[in-house]
């Protein structure tokens, strides 16, 4: 009972990612003028014909039957691999529209006029990256956990524990994932007066953002670093120890 | 050491962010926020890694058949994550309830886990419980699994059923059951029965000189003393066969579990009325590679317990019993015979064999309970030499009632007829359709 449960979830987080990948991509310039250089490129070689000029209106059905046919199909199969496809292909959806909202637009430099524009506002794509990821990890972890369920089957463990082990470890990388986002959802909420804070601060330093930046990504990532260093050294002690 | 998916969920987050850095946006910088922090957190959480067992009795003692409950309680003392614990068993043994592999969430703090589940100790045997196994997954999987074990150290000991014969009063005026004939000891304390006169030897005492009996003798120089009975105790030997054929049925189920059983009550009744019982194994179908008597020397000890009376004899029964297989014994009858002959010869002793009389096995039998014969005094009476049957025919065919099983029996009365005519007591056994009690008290007259 409780895998069905975990799969209305997953059916539920796969269709409700996607739909908001899927609605950021069509939501962007970047859809727009792909179609329209489509229709141009059609009308050059005069193949132009009633259904490719309303492109416009069939594109979107056409591109959101393949992805959700694709979904459908990683959803069905359920192994973290498919579970890291979905993932990949809400990323690809959403990146156009998030890349909207750079200060430094590198398509910019090829002389097109602004073909990453947004049109909605940054909450609406923030909260729809935010849920694919909740999506892509969660969805990730019940894989891993319905794994362990097959193995432990396979090694004869009893249903009803089998089916309290699999209720808890998805309710931990869940209940995990959820954490992980509001803490992510505070941050967004908290930045904008911390930046109003910061920024005359910052912009008395006479170093770019950008050196900045890699500054501060340079120190998270020795802080994590250390840590996973510091734990493989823990561990070993313990193990030593005992 | 991390597995392989916190590492990819931390290069997605590096990936956003550096990406948000390259193009000076701040939203994916902060979306990379959302899988770090997951691995982090994640991180922080720690399996399960101090486990201890409460050490359970040492030596557990069951019945062959039995069903037991085993309970191992573990405590963990930290950690968060999924715990499996697990012990092997014997392949002979069966699972009833439970399973010797479970699984147990571990909640954070210190947790009490109790494996417990049920079997069948299906064969008879010492088995060692030697540890038990745990094993210990972090919660999300991103630390290699754990592994370990403790010390259990637990005997269990699987002793044949006993088949419990019962006490029949006044045995010699009701019962057909053979008892041993009469004491014939060589040792032991002098009772006051008179034997026999002798001449006097080196160590007699005074007192034993018949001096009338001297006087009449004219032509000896030597004294005539007066032999009495020595105290001692009747002795019965056993004779269990561990051919291959015993074997036909299950684990559980086959003539050779039964001929135990039967062996182990039958000693047991006897050595309860004070008679000395001696046991030996051998093989009513040895085969051709077996070595002869002139190799005896090399034997393994355990396939004879020579004739002794007490607890401490029932004890070295069950001990040999425990570990009986079958082909333990390349020797037939007659060999094992001679190999105990010294401890047998002079004792008048009651012989039993258990065994399954076929066609393949009736001439080395037949031979074998000859030679038995000859080391038994009162030959003017019945020979004290019991066979029991233990038919397998039944068993092989797992109970199922059918005319192949009808007609083999059949066969075998045949069989049984022709060492019965030699003068032997032949007690045809069942297992399925009477217990060993039955079939002995079908033995009394008048029953």
């Amino acid at each position: 009972m409780i895998r069905t449960y975990i799969r209305v979830y997953e059916a539920f987080i796969t269709i409700l990612s996607s739909f908001l990948a899927v609605s950021s991509f069509f939501s962007t310039s970047l859809y727009r003028v792909i179609s329209e250089t489509l229709v141009e490129t059609l009308n050059s070689f005069h193949i132009l014909t009633t259904s490719t000029q309303s492109i416009t209106t069939y594109a979107p059905i056409m591109l959101s039957t393949l992805v959700f046919l694709v979904v459908i199909y990683d959803y069905a199969a359920g192994k973290p691999e498919n579970m890291i496809d979905i993932y990949e292909i809400n990323l690809v959806l959403i990146t156009p529209e998030l890349l909207g909202f750079s200060k430094l637009n590198w398509l910019n430099l090829v002389e097109k006029t602004q073909i990453v524009e947004p049109t909605r506002g940054p909450s609406a794509v923030f909260f729809t990256g935010v849920i694919v990821l909740i999506g892509y990890v969660s969805l990730l972890f019940t894989a891993r956990a319905r794994e362990t369920y097959s193995e432990l089957e396979a090694r004869g463990v009893v249903p009803s524990q089998l089916g309290a082990v699999f209720m808890r470890q998805n309710q931990a990388s869940i209940a995990l994932a959820l954490s992980s986002a509001v803490v992510c959802a505070a941050v967004f909420y908290v930045l904008p007066p911390l930046k109003s804070v910061l920024a005359p601060i910052v912009s008395g330093l006479s170093y770019s953002y950008l050196i900045l930046g890699a500054v501060a990504v340079a120190a998270i990532s020795l802080g994590v670093g250390v840590y996973f260093i510091e734990q493989g050294e823990k561990r070993e002690a313990t193990k030593n120890g005992s | 050491m991390i597995t392989g998916v916190p590492l990819r969920l931390t290069l997605s987050a590096f990936g956003f962010m550096l990406a948000g850095m390259a193009t000076g946006n701040i939203y994916m910088i902060q979306l990379g926020l959302l899988p770090l922090l997951f691995v982090l957190i994640g991180l922080i959480i720690r399996q399960p890694t101090l486990f201890a067992v409460e050490p359970p009795q040492q030596s557990v003692s069951v019945d062959v058949g039995d069903e037991l409950t085993v309970t191992r309680v573990v405590h963990v003392a930290d950690g968060l994550g999924l715990v499996t614990l697990g012990e092997e068993l014997p392949p002979s043994f069966e699972l009833l309830k439970g399973n010797n592999i479970q699984a147990f969430w571990k909640q954070p703090g210190e947790a009490q886990l109790e494996l417990k589940y049920r079997v069948k100790c299906t064969k008879r045997g010492t088995y060692k419980f030697g540890s038990l196994l745990w094993e210990s997954r972090h919660p999300l999987g991103m630390v290699p699994t754990k592994l370990g074990s403790l010390e259990l150290n637990q005997e269990l000991i699987v002793k044949p059923r006993t088949l419990k014969v019962k006490r029949i009063r006044q045995q010699k005026v009701f019962t057909k059951i053979p008892m041993p004939a009469e004491s014939r000891i060589q040792m032991g304390v002098p009772t006051t029965d008179f034997k026999e006169l002798r001449d006097y030897s080196f160590g007699d005492s005074y007192k034993q000189i018949n001096w009338k009996a001297t006087a009449r003798k004219q032509r000896s120089s030597l004294p005539t003393v007066n032999e009495y009975e020595k105290e001692g105790r009747q002795v019965v030997y056993v004779f269990l066969d561990t051919s291959s054929h015993l074997g036909v049925g299950t684990t559980l189920s086959n003539s050779f579990e039964y001929a135990v059983q039967a062996t182990l009550g039958l000693t047991e009744f006897y050595l309860a009325r004070q008679f000395k019982v001696g046991l030996s194994l051998f093989n009513s179908q040895p085969r051709p590679t077996a070595p002869d008597l002139k190799g005896t020397e090399g034997e393994p000890l355990s396939q004879h317990v020579f004739p002794e009376g007490g607890r401490v004899q029932q004890y070295r029964i069950q001990r040999m019993l425990l570990n009986a297989e079958l082909q333990l014994s390349h020797r037939s009858l007659k060999e094992a015979l001679a190999r105990v002959r010294g401890h047998v010869l002079g004792t008048n002793p009651l012989f039993v064999v258990v065994t399954w009389i076929r066609v393949e096995n009736l001439s080395s039998l037949m031979e074998g309970t000859k030679e038995l014969s000859k080391y038994i005094k009162n030959r003017r009476q019945r020979p004290n030499v019991l066979v029991v049957n233990v038919s397998g025919f039944e068993l092989a065919s797992e109970g199922q009632e059918n005319q192949a099983v009808q007609l083999m029996e059949f066969k075998e009365t045949h069989l049984i007829s022709r060492l019965r005519s030699m003068g032997l007591m032949v007690v045809n056994w069942y297992p399925l359709k009477q217990s060993i009690t039955e079939v002995l008290l079908t033995q009394v007259r008048g029953v």
